[in-house]
């Protein structure tokens, strides 16, 4: 039994998104207030010009889940090798602002991680780095 | 246990004979070679990070890094985990090489980014 209310969070979660003008382009949810396993948020959006992945689940029946991804075989065609960039929290109190706080955090984490992936890859380009992953 | 074109356990002492380079202090090592599976725990740089060396298919390897923030004792609510993996990496030595080090040390830039900047 979740003790808060999953779709509010889901919004809250879209709301934060829109925001930070990540344009959702495909979405799989499911709720189910009596099953923590039942319930999740899984949101596929354009971050400028990556395609993320952000989940959001409940860790138990009094906190929530959020992990990010970025698959470079999602946004480049044609590689063989594909780096996969994770990050999430676990354990985020469900009260709307220490969730937007963790939002705001985990969120500007990701996409610092995904920065320094980017100019290591824009090494790869300048012929500075001679193997790409 | 699946037929390897490669010796994945060459291989696993290849990213231990780099971490040693790097003064990274390795803790323990856990092996299933059932499933062609190597999870290594080192201390690097006063982080305890994961770092899981397994098949993708017979000719290739998938090299994935792992730091828990609960496992560094930091905080234990909202505990952030930093992963970073590669797939599909030839197995060829002097490629698999490459990409190791070079996953490395993105994956260590990664963290130091994570602990300069947001850690709680």
């Amino acid at each position: 039994m979740i003790n808060y209310d999953f779709q509010e969070k889901i919004n809250e979660l879209k709301s934060f998104l829109d925001r930070k003008e990540v344009n959702i382009i495909k979405e799989a949810i499911n709720i189910d207030n009596n099953y923590t396993d039942n319930c999740y948020c899984q949101l596929r959006g354009k971050h400028k010009d990556k395609i993320i992945n952000i989940h959001l689940k409940p860790y138990d029946e009094n906190s929530l889940s959020i992990f990010y991804s970025f698959w470079l075989v999602e946004n480049k065609h044609n590689i063989k090798m594909s780096p996969v960039i994770e990050y999430s929290i676990i354990e985020i109190p469900p009260e709307k602002k220490e969730l937007n706080k963790i939002f705001g955090q985990s969120f500007n984490t990701f996409i610092e991680m995904l920065k320094i992936y980017a100019k290591m890859n824009k090494e790869i380009e300048n012929g500075e780095v001679k193997f790409q992953f | 246990m699946e037929k390897l074109n490669f010796n994945f356990n060459k291989r696993v002492e290849r990213v231990k004979d780099y971490l040693s380079t790097k003064n990274a202090i390795f803790i323990n090592e856990y092996r299933d070679d059932k499933t062609i599976f190597s999870r290594l725990m080192y201390i690097y740089e006063d982080s305890l990070i994961n770092i899981n060396i397994l098949n993708y298919d017979e000719n290739s390897l998938t090299i994935h890094y792992k730091y828990n923030d609960y496992e560094n004792n930091n905080n234990h609510l909202d505990s952030p985990t930093i992963e970073f993996s590669v797939q599909e990496i030839p197995a060829k030595m002097v490629h698999f090489e490459r990409i190791m080090k070079k996953s490395f040390n993105f994956f260590v830039k990664m963290l130091k980014l994570y602990k300069d900047k947001y850690i709680r």
